[in-house]
């Protein structure tokens, strides 16, 4: 056993309370009637030695106050056999109903955040959390020797760059579901803004065509800004405009002149002999593009070149990381670190204890037997 | 005990008094039936005497066959078994107020006058002449003696009304006990026995030809002293306190009381009176028992 909050012993302190108050009741002598007084001899100082009336009042007084004491320090209790019962969990999108058919005494969980009950329904989720993380978790919050069953869906989500490395071995069991939903790769759009030169603009249509075989869209104005999946483009001489620098800064990308304003530009795209043609800087969670020289064959050959579409939507559109993966591949690995055992804390307990020596202790300083020893 | 309330004698001890008999050693009735022996001759059972015939006997009453023996006139005379006067002498000084801390509704004064009753129901079963005198610090309350339960009655009317307070009273203000309490009558004295005035006015009642018998009554505090804790004691009568710790005091306290209950008791003995003690914790007619199965001679 230990303490979380050792300070809190200093409320034993308020033992001195009751410990005087004890003491003090001493000199309330009521008086008593005796006829036998003669023979009585006083010994004007009974006792020099400290004596506490009522002691068992005092005690459960004491006792109270102790465990109030013991309350705020926050016992926690180390050892113990802990609780390895079997655990199953299902990740959600499953139908964990059906999974759990008629076994009523498992002990079964949802893959979420805070691990709910089966029972309590389909967890509400604000964001999917990746199943992978909460393996860990939940493995480091289970005690060493607990078998674990987990099911997931085959193919897996929520996956991230490691395969999960648990203490224990799983139970791996992947069940067959179709994804959510296939993800089509999107080619992105150019859209124009602002005034651009006709040679430039002839480029870009050419780069438009080679990408997905479309004609560039009519230009935007200043106030308005491209849509979701289009790469901005705004080769004026003018700053960028507001409408357009929000946009960017909420995940966009902006294709801006040669010689725009700003630090921090890195090199995005290199030609064959090595020179840097395309920088990149990131703005908020978007990022400005710009060339390194005006938009022209003759001002930068490497326009001629035939692969330059292709090497500049790998820069501009960078394919999406995979997301799904067979389940199968994914069972985690042994060798994790071994969970700490979790203490137990003992404030529902405690709390049990006041409420009972309160109610003893009121029960005691209110007995009418109490009155007549006064 | 509430005051107002009747004072009832408890079922169980009502029917052991059935076995009792207030018996005088030497007190003698004087007039009337009764059940002791008196100085009077006259019919009876009892064999006494012969005496010589004198004019004016009845002529029944001469023994004819002493006549035949002797040949002069006799007359047989016989004890008359008569009624005595008993009297119940109630210390109700403000002592007489304590009461056990286990019994805090039952106090000495009420002790003291259920046994009074107790003696008076004694008394009418015998058909005796019975009265009530009560010493308290205003002086005296007593009943003239009379018999029947009217008489009772009138006992237990002042038995109610009782009211323990002050000292013992001056010897001057004891004078009535003298004019009423007769040679010969049988006086029953309840109290503490802490009083001096009232251990040596029994002592010359008994000097005087009264019979005595003094009946003690304590609480179970003062024959065990079960304080444990500091307490201020105080004295009723007096006032005086003393401070003290139960604990501490308790034994030479419990010694010193009870070499003063044997000096009591020896100048009691001494002056012939009959001493029993009961508690407030015991039954009612335990030191009667005491009290009346020795003290029964005649």
């Amino acid at each position: 056993m230990s303490l979380l909050f050792p300070l809190g012993l200093l409320a034993l302190a308020a033992w001195l309370v009751p410990l005087l108050i004890h003491l003090a009741r001493r000199h309330q002598y009521a008086p008593l009637d005796f006829a036998a007084l003669r023979w009585l001899r006083a010994r004007i100082r009974p006792r020099q030695k400290i004596r506490f009336d009522e002691w068992p009042l005092l005690l459960v007084r004491l006792l109270l106050l102790a465990a109030l004491a013991l309350l705020l320090a926050r016992p926690v209790l180390h050892g113990g056999a802990p609780d390895t019962h079997a655990v199953t969990v299902v990740a959600p999108g499953l139908d964990g109903a059906a999974l759990r058919g008629q076994d009523a005494i498992g002990d079964w969980r949802w893959l979420a955040p805070g691990f709910p009950a089966l029972a309590d329904g389909t967890p509400a989720q604000p964001q999917p959390q990746p199943l992978a993380s909460l393996l860990r978790e939940l493995d480091q919050r289970l005690p060493a020797g607990a078998p674990l069953t987990v099911y997931v869906p085959d193919p897996m989500t929520g996956l991230d760059g490691e395969r999960p490395r648990l203490s224990r071995s799983v139970n791996w069991r992947p069940m067959p579901m179709a994804p959510a939903a296939a993800r089509t790769a999107a080619l992105p759009v150019l859209q124009l803004g602002g005034e651009i030169a006709e040679g430039e603009r002839r480029v870009l249509a050419a780069l438009q065509r080679a990408w997905s075989n479309q004609a560039l869209s009519p230009a935007r104005g200043a106030g308005t800004a491209p849509g979701a999946g289009q790469i901005g483009v705004w080769l004026a001489a003018a700053p960028l405009p507001a409408a357009w620098q929000a946009w960017v800064r909420q995940g966009g990308s902006a294709l801006v002149a040669p010689g725009a304003a700003g630090a921090g530009w890195t090199p995005a795209l290199r030609d064959a002999g090595g020179a840097v043609v395309l920088e990149q800087r990131f703005e908020g969670s978007g990022r400005l593009l710009r060339f390194t020289a005006p938009l022209t064959p003759t001002a930068l050959p490497v326009l001629r070149d035939p692969g330059f579409p292709r090497q500049l939507l790998a820069v501009v559109a960078a394919p999406a990381p995979p997301t799904l993966a067979a389940a199968a591949t994914q069972q985690p690995l042994r060798g994790g670190a071994t969970p700490l055992p979790l203490p137990r804390e003992l404030t529902p307990w405690l709390l049990a204890l006041i409420v009972l020596l309160f109610a003893l202790e009121r029960a005691m300083a209110t007995s009418p037997r109490r009155g007549a020893g006064a | 005990m509430s005051r107002n309330a009747p004072i009832a004698i408890p079922a169980d001890v009502r029917s052991r008094l059935k076995a009792l008999r207030l018996l005088p050693r030497h007190a003698r009735g004087a007039h009337g039936i009764g059940q002791h022996a008196s100085r009077s001759r006259g019919a009876g059972l009892e064999f006494a005497q012969y005496r010589a015939y004198e004019p004016g006997d009845e002529l029944r009453q001469i023994d004819w066959k002493l006549y035949a023996r002797s040949d002069r006139f006799f007359v047989r005379e016989s004890e008359r078994e008569s009624p005595i006067t008993t009297w119940v002498l109630i210390d109700a000084t403000a002592s007489a107020r304590q009461r056990d801390r286990a019994r805090p509704e039952w106090s000495r004064l009420d002790h003291l006058c259920a046994t009074a009753a107790c003696l008076v129901e004694l008394a009418l079963q015998q058909s005796d002449r019975f009265g009530v005198i009560v010493v308290s610090g205003e002086g005296l309350q007593l009943v003239p003696a009379g018999h029947g339960p009217r008489q009772r009655d009138r006992v237990h009317l002042l038995l109610r009304q009782v009211q323990a307070n002050g000292a013992w009273p001056p010897v001057t203000a004891l004078a009535p006990v003298w004019e009423r309490v007769q040679a010969g009558d049988l006086l029953v004295a309840l109290g503490d026995g802490f009083d001096e005035g009232g251990t040596v006015l029994l002592e010359r009642l008994a000097a005087a030809r009264r019979e005595v018998l003094h009946l003690q009554v304590l609480t179970a505090e003062e024959r065990d002293f079960p304080f444990t804790e500091g307490h201020r004691f105080r004295d009723p009568e007096t006032g005086e306190e003393v401070l003290g710790d139960g604990r501490a005091i308790r034994e030479e306290y419990l010694a010193r009381f009870e070499a003063a209950q044997r000096a009591l008791q020896a100048r009691l003995q001494s002056s012939g009176i009959v001493h029993a003690s009961g508690y407030l914790d015991q039954p009612l007619d335990q030191p009667l028992r005491a009290l009346l199965g020795t003290g029964g001679g005649a």
